[in-house]
């Protein structure tokens, strides 16, 4: 195919700003899906995806578009996923293109991630096109939005298309640019092959499917390709394009963008960012910027029934084989017993994964409080990493702790600044910078522990700008920090389920918030129940559960006696459900609110 | 205690009616009509022909009666007449056989009195609840605190053991109403008490929607254990208050797993291991009274280890507990063993301090239920 003659492209916004909506309105426009036949936002297709408004998976789209000069042109419209957490794939994804429309709504205009996007696009070296999208809306202002693309972003949005994707204004326009502005790709069909694997999903038919971008040389069906981080070797079975369903073609030239299936077993053998290459010819040098995402937030999942643990494990397999950013591998807990302990890229990666589970694979389950990895050196000169507060050596091995940091940016409207700044400062965070960007809009920058941010960071932020402010963040490495395990002992015996890792300053608070939640939510027993939270060896906090005074049915006839033991008898059911500890019997509902208690107690 | 039942037998006759339903109350009654008594008094005729076929020359021994319901007081004197010679037609009651009436304060008169004496009854057990107007108002009770003294007054001179029916937990209820109803009933000479707890159980009234001020009765149950004690009656059994050898025998049948006779509509018998329950619709009742299978409904019968348990948890409502020789005599003793193991996790100061037998103390007998439940 004619190199000038195609464009690969992709959408960048800040969430909502419109690009489903502009994304539906470019297929529909150049006839790419029938209208009728159209689901609102083709692109979104998981349906988790669309309840949340969020992609996470891509699926790359080829259209072809008859411009105003009478040429025919392929465009290809690779998606990209819309949250922080995807950062790496959104990477691999603008690689495989040569152009960007940067969506900004008309009357928010310029957030958090719209920032975030718009570097990335910058690193890549993509043309990008500023698109002011909503100008129908009554509270659109147009230029003010060009003005902040131009002073914050620092793009020339002269040129920008004023667009509404609810009412088909502009869609042509944006075509005609990508026509003229966006660089055709380059590449050589005669050196060896070179192809970008910039997604991967697991189709239940069709097996692993590679999303492709052809930079050098030509892949064909029937021809044996190299995996170069893998270093192993498949036969291509089909190779084709999205439109935007499978449709099968004979070869992909460079350039060009398609799909590859080739009797790939698993996702791990198709690393987003790995490079394919012609198995006899192989290219000299793999394309460069691969990485092996790492998982950054860990948690443990549990079966709600303890019998259920194997289908947890199948569930999660499977999973993985849809996404293998997750790791997991298997833990036990005294309280909650066999389960696993699952990395994810970030909080929402783990919310959406628990979601899958429970919705595609019918899994009922406990997650623990999610925690961050720690790196720690200790005396003797080792090095641990922990995945959770179990990892945590002796306090008195520790040599020092160290935390992930993030670097995190907030656009808010001025009048939160206050309020912004002093939950950053609230959560350990560190200034870094603060813009006024305009009299009414504010950029802050604070470098943050992750563990502080996932925490409840985006809840305590809405709640305090009223959903005014935006955030986006980068990892920033690791920052040494006075960390220690807060330990929880149930009448003298440890309960994993409830340590945890806090600053030193806050051990004494986070234990008293525990021990009270712990105190409201296990039933009296027979006798005394002391309660502590323990830093090493030395209590911090005590608290008593005073022994039950009172319990019994006074009035008992003949009659009565079955059903009393029928009630004695479901109490007891009740109670086995309830896991143990030493002899406490402690409510599956303390372990599940244990899981909130960070939320409340600082209100 | 428990030796003194071997092989006897008790008899329990279930009177169905009631002047109008309390909202609290889970027992089986009716509002009734002249006409359904006399219906009821014949089907309890027939029903205890029935059960008199299957003993020797068709006469049924009992060594306890008790008749309760319901509101037995609402019979008329001739009702009760027709009543007392059906009972005696079958029945052979013992020298010394104990023989106990409910009474409710408002429908009690000379003529019940009178009638019971020349029979031979031995307990009356007056549902007084409380001395107080407000409370007994609240309760939606029929009777006023006069009317309980004056009861109380006539079924002492009339010579009978006096039991009275106190609740609490009631809305309102301070201690020092608790202690005036618990105080007020003692200087009428009862020898018998029985506190209950208000509950509100689900398929009554209150138990669907709950009146407000309910509580639940700790220092109250807890106050009665002391006083009480202090007056000279002892807890005999978790809700049983009584002097010396005045203890309803009837009631501890049932908790030492005695055989147990049960008349009328949605009775509860128990027979050599079987437990087995009467129709409790009324006219079920009648019309399976006429029929070859007799009034009952249902039988359970429990497999070895959850009869023990049964036994335990029964045995330990009273004061006299578990004798661990009789126990072991009849009954399996690896699982006996196994549920004492159990037992023997929870703390000391819930159990009394007697050798060979295992019976709750006092803060055992308030949290009862706790200890049961971990070895149902
Ligand atoms: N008024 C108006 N609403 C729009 C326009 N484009 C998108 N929207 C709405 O804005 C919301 C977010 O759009 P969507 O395309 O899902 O945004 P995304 O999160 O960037 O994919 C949806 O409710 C759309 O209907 C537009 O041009 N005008
Ligand atoms: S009088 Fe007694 S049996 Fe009758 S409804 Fe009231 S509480 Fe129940």
């Amino acid at each position: 195919m004619d190199l000038e003659r195609i464009r690969n492209f992709c959408i960048i916004a800040h969430i909502d700003h419109g690009k489903s909506t502009i994304a539906d309105r470019l297929l529909e426009v150049t006839n790419t899906v029938d209208s009728r036949m159209m689901k609102n936002q083709v692109l979104d297709s998981l349906e988790l995806e669309r309840e949340r408004g969020i992609t996470i998976k891509l699926v790359p789209v080829r259209m072809n578009y008859t411009a105003r000069d009478g040429k025919d042109y392929v465009l290809n419209l690779i998606d990209t996923p819309g949250h922080v957490d995807f950062g790496y794939e959104v990477s691999r994804s603008l690689a495989a293109c040569e152009g960007a429309l940067l969506v900004v709504d008309a009357a928010q205009g310029v957030e958090a991630q719209t920032m975030a996007n718009a570097y990335m696009a910058v690193e890549q070296n993509l043309e990008i096109i500023p698109v002011i999208n909503k100008i129908d809306l009554p509270s659109a202002r147009p230029e003010y939005v060009k003005n902040e693309v131009e002073e914050i972003i620092g793009l020339d949005a002269s040129g920008a298309i004023l667009a509404s994707a609810k009412e088909g204004k502009g869609i042509e326009d944006i075509l005609e640019e990508i026509v003229h502005t966006v660089p055709h790709p380059s590449g050589d069909s005669s050196a060896p092959l070179q192809a970008l694997v910039f997604d991967s999903i697991y189709d239940n038919y069709r097996g692993v499917v590679c999303n492709i971008r052809v930079v050098n040389g030509t892949i064909r069906t029937g021809q044996n390709v190299l995996f170069m981080v893998t270093g192993k070797n498949y036969l291509v079975e089909e190779i084709g394009v999205f439109r935007p369903s499978y449709q099968p073609v004979n070869e992909l030239g460079p350039g060009e963008v398609g799909y590859i299936i080739a009797n790939v077993k698993s996702l791990f053998e198709a690393h987003v960012g790995d490079t394919v290459t012609d198995a006899s010819h192989p290219s000299a040098k793999p394309l460069s910027g691969y990485k092996n995402p790492k998982p950054v937030v860990f948690c443990g999942f549990y079966p709600v029934e303890r019998e259920d643990y194997s289908q947890l494990r199948e569930a999660l397999e499977k999973l993985q084989l849809n996404d293998s950013a997750i790791s997991f591998e298997p833990e036990t807990s005294v309280a909650l017993g066999f389960g696993f302990r699952c990395g994810f890229l970030g909080l929402l990666h783990m919310e959406i994964s628990k979601e899958r589970l429970r919705r595609e694979f019918g899994v009922e389950l406990i997650a623990t409080a999610p925690n961050v990895i720690y790196r720690i050196d200790t005396k003797e000169g080792g090095f641990v990493e922990a995945h959770r507060p179990s990892d945590f050596p002796e306090i008195g091995d520790i040599h020092a702790v160290h935390e992930p940091i993030i670097r995190l940016t907030v656009f808010v409207p001025s009048e939160y600044v206050g309020k912004v700044m002093q939950l950053c400062q609230e959560k350990r965070g560190e200034y870094v910078s603060m813009d006024y960007l305009s009299p009414e809009r504010v950029r802050i920058v604070y470098n943050l522990p992750l563990a502080e941010f996932i925490l409840d960071f985006h809840d305590k932020l809405k709640s305090q700008t009223r959903g005014y402010a935006s955030l986006d963040y980068e990892h920033k490495g690791f920052r040494e920090a006075d960390l220690v395990r807060v330990d929880v002992l149930i009448q003298g015996e440890a309960a994993d389920a409830f340590s945890f890792i806090c600053h030193r300053d806050e051990s004494y608070r986070r234990g008293q918030s525990v021990t009270r939640k712990l105190k409201e939510l296990i039933p009296r027993q027979l006798f005394e129940v002391p309660i502590q939270a323990s830093v090493g060896k030395k209590v911090i906090v005590r608290q008593n559960i005073k022994a039950l005074r009172k319990d019994v049915l006074a009035k008992c006839y003949g009659g009565d006696i079955t059903r009393k033991r029928k009630l004695l008898e479901k109490q007891k059911e009740g109670k086995k459900k309830m896991k143990k500890i030493g002899k406490v019997s402690i409510p599956q509902e303390a372990f599940l609110a244990f899981l909130k208690v960070e939320d409340e107690e600082t209100k | 205690m428990e030796k003194e039942y071997n092989n006897s037998l008790s008899v329990y006759v279930h009177v169905p009616f009631c002047m109008s339903k309390c909202p609290y109350c889970a027992f089986y009654s009716r509002v009734a009509t002249d006409d359904d008594i006399s219906l009821y008094l014949e089907a309890l005729s027939r029903e205890i022909e029935w059960w008199s076929s299957f003993f020797p020359k068709g006469r049924i021994g009992a060594k306890t009666l008790y008749i309760g319901g319901g509101t037995p007081t609402l019979f008329s004197a001739y009702q009760w007449e027709r009543l007392i010679s059906i009972l005696d037609h079958r029945l052979d009651l013992s020298l010394g056989c104990e023989i106990s009436v409910e009474a409710n304060p408002g429908s009690i008169t000379k003529e019940h009195l009178r009638l019971w004496n020349d029979w031979g009854l031995t307990r009356v057990s007056l549902g007084v609840q409380s001395l107080h107007n407000d409370e007994l108002k609240w309760l939606g009770r029929a009777h006023d605190s006069d009317t309980a003294r004056k009861a109380l007054t006539q079924i002492k001179d009339a010579g009978f053991d006096l039991s009275a029916d106190l609740l609490f937990g009631l809305s309102g209820q301070s201690m020092r109403k608790w202690y005036d109803s618990l105080s007020g009933v003692l200087q009428y000479g009862v020898d018998h008490l029985s506190l209950y707890q208000l509950m509100l159980e689900s398929g009554t009234p209150w138990g669907e929607r709950p009146p407000e001020g309910v509580f639940n009765g700790y220092p109250h149950y807890r106050f009665a254990q002391w006083y009480l004690s202090h007056k000279g009656l002892d807890q005999y059994e978790v809700a049983s208050f009584s002097r010396q050898g005045k203890w309803c025998r009837h009631n501890i049948a049932y908790w030492y797993q005695k055989n147990v006779l049960a008349l009328g509509p949605s009775a509860w018998g128990y027979f050599n291991g079987v437990r087995y329950w009467n129709h409790k619709n009324f006219s079920d009742y009648l019309i399976a009274t006429e029929s070859e299978e007799g009034a009952t409904a249902g039988f359970e019968c429990l497999e070895e280890e959850k009869k023990i348990r049964e036994a335990v948890i029964l045995a330990t409502r009273t004061k006299w507990g578990v004798s661990l020789n009789n126990f072991y005599n009849k009954f399996n003793r690896k699982i006996l063993d196994s549920i004492l193991s159990e037992l023997s996790e929870i703390p000391k100061d819930l159990f009394s301090k007697e050798e060979l037998r295992v019976a709750l103390s006092a803060k055992g007998m308030r949290v009862g239920n706790a200890i049961w439940e971990r070895i149902v």
